[in-house]
């Protein structure tokens, strides 16, 4: 036994009654699982290459495509499931570490869809938020500045850097090399006409979009790609990231195969060379470094951005929180463990970090006991899907969320999990100048538009419901959630009640 | 004209404003003791320091001449994009980390961390020359540039400390020694040579010529040349799932 | 150290203890010892960034961890010694110290009077 066959995940079924053997699904298929028989001339099928990805599914101009799981699976075993049983034969036959993408696909808990949201009866009026004022704009930053009066007796406005948002949303950090010049452009655009901001990630900024740079946030990673000071003065924010949801604890390593000439100018690296992000900063052992780091940033920028910290959310966040929001970082950005990625170890994505709904309320309730809560705004992502999770997420201590995986879909991701092939037939995950170009940024932007609208007036309509017309208003208000199907620990530490519990 | 300040008691933030809001190009910081950031993301001036400057010193220092009577101390020259910094004493930890452009010169020792993750990207290619010893991980995820350590540090201890190298995989590092370091790591390929290359030799011969050395006692020694085996050493085998 | 009445070195290269591999590159006695020390206290090690100062009757003991993953500096001058995390600090009391140096990760520096009483 040289190699041990492993089944196909899926299999192609073509309709022929359908089929007009237009050669689009071959054409479009990068992973090449659609083919001419040479033979036969018919059309045939390479299953064991499918994705999933549904590329070929929604071009086919007649419908005649669809993708099914594999009949063919091993034998029935609750404890081996078929995963499991793939995933040891790959490492027996290879010895290499498995490698996945996207946010966990495990079926933990989703503690957002265990929460509900309240709306108001009799005691106080629910709003028409179609025709009645209804706020989703917001402030980003540190708020504790003291009242400080010039000679006149006004207000002087000593408030740290502040970022505005007309929705409670930003687009979360993706680095351009795993992700498509076409996805930044379509990210950049659409940040500006929302009012909100896109995230560079930490693989620099691409010199045509320095002109979106007042809807930009830009990171500072532990491989400090594309960092200079042009990059820091041009955004609106930097943002240091510590830890990502999908892989908390570890770095990142971009091939230097993806490494093409422009991302290479990007990341101000040369072309074809690995681009390695250390595990940790290796300035960074406490937060007193931290501190450091954030202070040199500020020293770089003369003080006019906030400064953002992004961290993982793992066991311990509420106590590393705390020590970031004495740090002098004006935000906290915890990234959850549904979180996805462009590629991470699966055995660190499926096993390591926390859901965003347990962090965020733990986060949110250490700030606040410690009377800090005021010194950091907050950030929620890891897997944010709809409106409802966003306001959930506000009524349990965010300002704000970022939503990337999201945002991905809305270009046109199916959630195939292959980003690290970087044939990504979407275009989205890919630097292939044939895939990219797939992507269209200005209807990539239309659609980015369209989703973060919906949810704001979505999120509007609950606001109503609940009564409140300010977005700041519901921040930290758990008292407009309630538990379904909770433990009393999970209850505890969301810090909401069961549903049917009064005051 | 030349700027004096005198940085008794001042704090950083008001150190460095006085710093980059100075009109002359030359600036004289007298006293320096502990203020952090100094220079930070400057161009264009030529920054003198009496005393001991405090952490992140030139951190994305971006082409100034930064000139240091006395000792350094951590993350010195961090992300450093252009320019020249000369130490005059020796330097703490993380020194150079990420740089992209630019020089750094250390009549001294450095600690530990020395020119971790050093790129180099297109005309730049950054460059730290060592008088003394290096501690620990020198050149630690190194991608680019170039480290010179003379190892000229007054006692019996090795030139580098261990794990030099950790992670390498660009660039070159020239050690001037016998004998190699002990523990370095496979990726990591090590060549006795005869003479240095012109390129290093520049360095050294700046080196000497900053600290009022005979260049030719450091040309005429024997050197190792460190460099990544492979332009992908860490390409562990990764299964795709 | 108390209840095994190891010396402060011995106790260093317990909770910094060298990596294996180094420990291998040592000359004897230290590869023994160091080895000894490493497999009767395993669960002794502490892994994480810390830099300590020990005082005790006849001196003064600083370490870093192992990965040197926390600053220090110390100085000399006569009768004198000097522990911080930043050369300034020292500087700040000594402007001028005799002898001014960073210890290795894991290295105690020790400072003794009386014949380094520990009690």
């Amino acid at each position: 036994m040289k190699e041990m066959y492993i089944p196909p995940k899926y299999e192609v079924l073509r309709d022929q009654s359908k089929c007009v053997s237009c050669g689009l699904c071959v054409k479009e298929c990068a992973e090449g699982v659609h083919f001419v028989d040479a033979k036969t001339g018919k059309y045939r099928t390479d299953d064991q290459k499918c994705v999933y990805c549904h590329r070929c599914v929604c071009v086919c101009p007649t419908h005649a495509l669809q993708i099914a799981r594999s009949r063919d699976t091993y034998p029935e075993n609750a404890n081996w499931d078929g995963q499991t049983v793939n995933e040891l034969y790959r490492q027996a036959q290879t010895g290499g570490v498995l490698l996945s993408s996207m946010g966990s696909p495990k079926p933990l808990p989703v503690f957002w869809d265990r929460l509900l949201v309240n709306a108001s009866q009799v005691t106080n009026p629910s709003i028409d938020p179609l025709r009645e004022p209804m706020e989703t704009r917001l402030f980003l930053g540190r708020r504790t500045a003291e009242a400080v009066r010039d000679e006149n007796g006004l207000l002087k406005d000593t408030l740290a850097p502040q970022l505005e948002l007309k929705v409670p949303v930003l687009f979360a950090a993706m680095s351009y090399g795993s992700v498509s010049y076409n996805v930044h452009e379509s990210l950049a655009r659409a940040a500006e006409t929302l009012g909100t901001y896109y995230n560079t990630g930490e693989g620099g900024l691409h010199e045509d979009f320095y002109k979106y740079g007042k809807n930009t946030i830009v990171q500072v990673a532990s491989g400090r790609f594309g960092v200079f000071r042009d990059y820091l003065e041009t955004a609106a924010a930097v943002e240091i990231k510590m830890g990502q949801g999908a892989k908390p604890g570890i770095g990142g390593h971009l091939p230097g195969a993806k490494i093409t000439e422009d991302v290479a100018e990007t990341r101000m690296i040369p072309v074809g060379t690995d681009a390695i992000s250390p595990a940790p900063h290796h300035d960074i052992y406490s937060i007193e470094d931290l501190r450091q780091l954030v202070y040199t940033v500020k020293e770089a920028t003369d003080y006019k951005k906030p400064v953002i910290v992004k961290i993982a959310a793992v066991h311990n966040c509420a106590a590393i929180a705390s020590g970031i929001a004495r740090s002098g970082a004006d935000v906290i950005a915890i990234d959850g463990y549904r979180g996805g990625t462009g590629a991470a170890p699966t055995r660190i994505r499926d096993n390591v970090g926390i859901p965003i709904e347990l962090a965020l309320a733990s986060v949110d309730t250490r700030l606040r006991e410690e009377g800090i809560r005021d010194n950091v705004s907050l950030i929620a992502g890891g897997s944010i899907r709809s409106s409802s999770d966003v306001l959930k997420a506000v009524a349990l201590g965010a300002d704000a969320c970022y939503i990337g995986t999201a945002a991905l879909m809305a270009l046109g991701c199916h959630l195939c999990g292959a980003c690290q092939s970087g044939r990504c037939n979407w275009g989205i995950a890919t630097q292939r100048p044939d895939l990219v170009k797939r992507l269209d940024p200005e209807e990539g932007a239309r659609r980015l538009v369209n989703l973060v609208t919906a949810w704001n007036l979505e999120i509007q309509e609950m606001m109503g419901g609940m009564g409140i017309n300010s977005i700041e208003a519901l921040r930290g208000n758990r008292l407009m959630l309630r538990g379904v199907g909770l433990t009393d620990t999970e209850l505890k530490i969301l810090g909401v009640r069961y549903a049917g519990q009064s005051l | 004209m030349e700027k004096i300040i005198d940085a008794a008691g001042m704090g950083f933030a008001e150190l460095n404003r006085l710093v980059k809001t100075a009109a002359e190009k030359k600036i004289r910081i007298e006293r320096c003791l502990g203020q952090r950031y100094i220079a930070c993301g400057l161009k264009d001036k030529e920054i003198f320091i009496d005393g001991t400057p405090g952490n992140a010193l030139a951190a994305y220092l971006d082409g100034c001449r930064v000139e240091v009577a006395g000792s350094v101390q951590d993350a010195t020259g961090d992300t450093m994009n252009a320019g020249t910094l000369i130490v005059h004493g020796s330097a703490g930890d993380a020194t150079g980390y990420a740089m992209r452009g630019g020089k750094i010169f250390i009549e001294g020792n450095v600690g530990y961390r020395c020119g971790i993750h050093m790129k180099a990207f297109k005309e730049n290619k950054p460059a730290i020359v060592i008088g003394g010893r290096a501690g620990s991980f020198l050149g630690e995820y190194q991608a680019g540039g170039v480290i010179v350590v003379l190892g000229e540090s007054g006692d019996e201890k090795p030139a580098v400390g261990n794990f030099c190298g950790t992670g390498m995989h660009g660039g070159e590092i020239y050690l001037r020694s016998e004998r190699l370091p002990a523990l370095l790591p496979p990726q990591v390929r090590a060549e006795k040579i005869a003479a240095l290359p012109d390129g290093a030799a520049e360095l050294v011969k700046s080196w000497c010529a900053f600290f009022g050395r005979k260049a030719e006692k450091y040309l005429r020694s024997a050197y190792f040349r460190l460099t990544p085996d492979s332009a992908n050493p860490y390409k562990r085998l990764y299964t795709v799932n | 150290m108390r209840k095994k009445k190891l010396t402060l070195r011995e106790t260093a290269h317990v909770i910094a203890a060298s990596f294996w591999s180094t420990i291998e590159q040592k000359g004897e006695p230290d590869r023994t010892q160091e080895t000894l020390l490493r497999k009767m206290f395993p669960s002794l090690l502490v892994t994480g960034p810390f830099s300590i100062i020990l005082g005790y009757t006849g001196g003064l003991m600083a370490l870093n961890d192992r990965l040197k993953l926390r600053s220090m500096v110390c100085a000399e001058k006569g009768d004198l010694a000097y522990i911080a995390s930043e050369e300034s600090a020292i500087r700040a009391i000594e402007p001028n110290p005799e002898k001014i140096y960073a210890p290795a990760g894991g290295e105690p520096v020790l400072f003794e009077l009386y014949g380094g009483e520990r009690e």
